[in-house]
């Protein structure tokens, strides 16, 4: 079933129960707010008057935030309806957009396996299955870190190989078997660092034009390939919206494209 | 008068303290030679694993070029001479299989630019351009011909890991006591004479 057949993907509706919940949500964060601020400094009357106060304006926000959620939503699968998505939900859980790859992707280098998901997309072609996820790492309100992960499921295999920006564990030795490989480009050995199970692999995989391109994208991302999937890191700000997305998932086609063909066919993903 | 027995203590003590270093240097320095000399070995053993996958796929094209000519020859009539030249070509890569990297790529580049201009040879021959063999041995060899090149490209990511290795400090020191060279292994690449050779050649037979 396509993103635009399936009723999921369909627009909601703002309820009114959405924006009663959000209401009274707002409403009870408000008045406790209010109410325990105002009890506190100013005495028991003038807390009631302040709790009255932040139970308005926190009704107001619970609205304006129900509202806000639901047009982004609506955004995202206005999205995924025009480029053959389809949006499995924020917050959605591990399990429902990678269920297939999980025990792969459990081997994975560069996925954040403690991270919460933002946002879960899935496509599914004849034989090209993609992931987009947004994850983050919370540390403080301040500092969380964000990640968006292409997985991407292809016909083909590969042994067990990362190829990222170098970083504090570059050049630790790995113990589970994959070596460094260096390539004929001291620029490229410079500025990413390769660890493959078999560095024959690597070696085909990352072609004269794999290894051009790499270097002059101005995006570096992590890339792992394992077994018959392809799982690529953005690391980014926040979560990215339809422009970044789309920026990010067409340097996943590009580089498909300048991998060997016979080593992974190039993919599609921002076509219906 | 004899020597008083704290002082004879500490110079036993002392001897068998310099006896415990010179010891230790001595394991360690093993150790340490040890580990360039197998780290060598290793890359040696890489070397000649990778050059045995250009063999296995030169091998192939060698396979692939008697089917190749006659299937051409039932068409292309006229090319008589381009074909002699593949066998010919052919002939020699295969005596040339013990020869060094070096000396055997000469001879393969050439045959690789002879099969390419016979192929090309194709196109004046609207018959043989449609038939099946001939297309299905074109797709092998070109699938041939990429295998060899990312094959080659691996052996000479090999070979210059290897060529490094031994001529850096204190590598150096270990490989040169052990007799081993860079002139083990020569890098598998076409020369510029053997450039110009294929397209001497090719000119010929157009």
């Amino acid at each position: 079933m396509s993103s635009a057949e399936d009723p999921s993907q369909a627009e909601t509706t703002f309820t009114t129960g959405a924006a009663v919940t959000g209401v009274l949500a707002g409403i009870a964060c408000g008045a406790i707010a209010g109410g325990i601020e105002g009890v506190d400094h100013f005495g028991e009357n003038t807390g009631i008057v302040l709790a009255a106060i932040g139970a308005v304006m926190g009704g107001f926000t619970g609205l304006r935030i129900a509202r806000a959620r639901v047009a982004s939503a609506n955004s995202l699968k206005a999205w995924c309806r025009d480029h053959g998505w389809i949006w499995l939900g924020s917050k959605a859980p591990f399990g429902r957009g990678i269920a297939r790859f999980k025990p792969t992707v459990k081997r994975s280098k560069v996925f954040w396996h403690l991270a919460s998901w933002e946002d879960v997309l899935v496509r599914d072609g004849d034989d090209i299955a993609g992931i987009f996820g947004v994850r983050r790492i919370h540390q403080d309100n301040a500092s969380d870190r964000y990640a968006a992960f292409i997985i991407i499921h292809y016909p083909g295999t590969c042994p067990d190989t990362t190829i990222e920006p170098p970083n504090i564990m570059s050049r630790i030795p790995k113990l589970d078997g994959r070596k460094r490989v260096e390539f004929e480009s001291a620029s490229f050995n410079h500025h990413w660092n390769v660890n493959s199970k078999d560095p024959k692999q690597a070696y085909d995989r990352l072609d004269q034009a794999t290894i051009e391109f790499l270097e002059k994208h101005e995006i570096k991302p992590a890339i792992e390939f394992i077994d018959e999937l392809m799982i690529i890191r953005f690391d980014v700000n926040r979560a990215p919206r339809d422009d970044h997305r789309e920026r990010l998932l067409h340097w996943v086609e590009e580089f498909s494209n300048v991998v060997p063909d016979d080593l992974m066919s190039p993919v599609s993903l921002l076509g219906r | 008068m004899p020597t008083p027995l704290p002082v004879i203590m500490f110079a036993a003590s002392s001897a068998m303290i310099v006896i415990g270093v010179v010891v230790a240097a001595v394991v360690l320095a093993g150790l340490l030679v040890i580990s360039i000399y197998n780290r060598i070995v290793r890359l040696r053993v890489t070397c000649k694993e990778s050059w045995s996958d250009i063999d296995t796929e030169l091998q192939r094209r060698h396979d692939l070029i008697p089917n190749l000519i006659s299937t051409v020859k039932g068409y292309a009539t006229h090319e008589k001479e381009l074909m002699e030249k593949v066998t010919e070509l052919r002939n020699q890569a295969m005596q040339a299989r013990n020869e060094d990297p070096e000396k055997r790529a000469g001879v393969e580049n050439m045959l690789e630019g002879s099969v390419g201009k016979l192929m090309a040879t194709a196109e004046a021959y609207p018959d043989l351009k449609a038939n099946q063999n001939f297309l299905e041995l074109q797709k092998e060899l070109s699938e041939t011909e990429t295998r060899i090149a990312r094959a080659r490209r691996f052996y000479n990511a090999n070979v210059r890991d290897f060529r490094t290795s031994i001529v850096t400090f204190p590598n150096s020191l270990i490989a040169g006591g052990f007799g081993i060279g860079s002139e083990e292994f020569s890098f598998f690449e076409a020369s510029a004479a053997d450039r110009e050779a294929v397209s001497v050649d090719a000119a010929n037979f157009s």
